[in-house]
């Protein structure tokens, strides 16, 4: 029931949950639960969130040590925490937990940074990657649905399982892959995957002003028409 | 393989935090003090900052520009503000640009946390890459001539300078590098490259968890 790759939202208010709703679905399921003693039944240890939304406004619970007991469950999963108000205490408590805090009224461009990080995060659990992608999707112009090939990419996912997840045929999986490809000047998605590992994790990172290089084609089969693994 | 210091920057005129900031680096990490922005933009480009701890009291009021510019420069770099502007126009700028906040009064180890979280989380080192490998060449039971194929895999050594340092030529290479891909049972060298990065960040990470508990018990 819990997927990686899933969304919580924890909201009490409808108005909200369908503003938020709407840009989150473009990347992800998203579920919602209407309280915390609702979501911790949801937030079990061995659930595999992408990532949680959290609206403290109204909120059933002690937000730090909601944060508290969130992060003994799931050490890493991204936060992102929504209040109408903000506080030296609440910033510096959230800050302790690794919560992100974003005020009311939310900006597409505040949850779609958050989400595109997360997505990553859930498939390899590490920040320069996250931040990484989330750069490289703002600087090429990456829709929603690539980011989501990326994470897939990164996290070994084979092309069945991206289809079934996706709800895809694999010739709209071939043409996203494609223009994913296009956009980030990568001839296969393994070489986009190493490319990203090897800028975010090993090499000195500069400004992405200019195109990947081409990796080195000495492969035993080559990759070239194969669009995904 | 080679390795660098790390180096981490505070850009502050307040003294107590920048000494707070040294005994969170500790000795063996390059701290570099600038007083304002544009003194610390080439300390944080080059070479490589792995973090930036910005006193807002420094920026005099241009604090969302300067932060669009270290972003700019250091797409990677985690920037920790000290903020005493808690308005939400501000907040919400600067949460895309992937700034962590605090607001003063600073919560006492608020900024050692940050520091040990940045240096602990950071860049594959090459001794986490070479026990991957190693883990790696015992599984599958590489030689050392196919050991000797990795920088290549992973774009630390070009084509032509490995054959001049192993002293073959390139068909000989390139047979190498197709027996080294049966071995690891991978499609290409691209799959194995990102393989072992991948698998070598997931198992040293492996204690992240329990870190990121720990540092709040």
């Amino acid at each position: 029931m819990f997927q990686r790759g899933f969304f919580l939202l924890i909201t009490r208010d409808d108005g909200l949950a369908l503003t938020l709703g709407e840009p989150l679905q473009r990347y992800s399921v998203v579920r919602r639960a209407k309280c915390y003693r609702e979501a911790a039944a949801m937030l079990l240890p061995n659930s595999r969130w992408s990532g949680v939304v959290v609206d403290l406004d109204g909120f059933d619970a002690d937000p730090l040590e909601t944060m508290k007991r969130l992060r003994e469950a799931h050490p890493l999963v991204p936060v992102l925490a929504l209040t109408s108000q903000a506080s030296a205490p609440l910033i510096n408590g959230l800050h302790a937990w690794r919560a992100e805090l974003v005020l009311k009224p939310v900006g597409e461009v505040n949850l779609v940074s958050f989400v595109q990080r997360s997505l990553v995060s859930g498939w390899l659990p590490d920040e320069r990657v996250a931040a990484w992608v989330d750069e490289l999707a703002r600087a090429r112009g990456l829709t929603p649905r690539e980011v989501q090939l990326m994470a897939y990419a990164l996290g070994n996912e084979s092309r069945q399982k991206v289809m079934r997840r996706l709800g895809i045929t694999e010739n709209t999986l071939k043409t996203q892959v494609r223009s994913l490809l296009r956009k980030c000047n990568a001839r296969s998605m393994d070489g986009l995957a190493k490319t990203v590992l090897r800028d975010a994790l090993i090499f000195e990172t500069q400004p992405l002003d200019n195109d990947h290089e081409e990796a080195v084609e000495v492969d035993d089969e080559s990759d070239e028409g194969r669009v995904y693994a | 393989m080679s390795a660098t210091q790390n180096t981490f920057v505070v850009i502050s005129e307040d003294a107590e935090l920048i000494e707070t900031v040294r005994a969170s680096v500790g000795a063996n990490v390059l701290l570099q003090v600038a007083r304002d922005l544009a003194e610390a933009l080439p300390l944080v480009v080059t070479p490589p900052a792995v973090g930036v701890v910005v006193d807002g009291n420094a920026l005099r009021g241009a604090a969302l520009t300067a932060l669009s510019r270290l972003r700019a420069n250091s797409p990677l770099v985690n920037i920790l503000f000290v903020t005493s502007d808690l308005r939400a126009s501000f907040l919400n700028d600067v949460q895309p640009l992937r700034v962590e906040l605090l607001a003063r009064p600073l919560p006492m180890d608020a900024v050692t946390r940050f520091v040990a979280r940045t240096l602990a989380a950071g860049r594959l080192s090459d001794l986490q890459m070479v026990t991957w490998i190693d883990r790696l060449a015992s599984e599958h039971k590489l030689s050392g001539n196919d050991v000797a194929l990795f920088p290549l895999v992973l774009d630390r050594e070009t084509p032509e300078a490995l054959c001049a340092r192993l002293n073959i030529d390139q068909a000989a290479l390139t047979r190498g590098l197709r027996r080294l891909v049966k071995k690891c049972r991978v499609r290409n060298t691209d799959r194995l490259a990102k393989n072992v990065m991948r698998d070598a960040l997931l198992f040293s990470s492996q204690n992240s968890a329990s870190y990121v508990i720990s540092a709040h018990a």
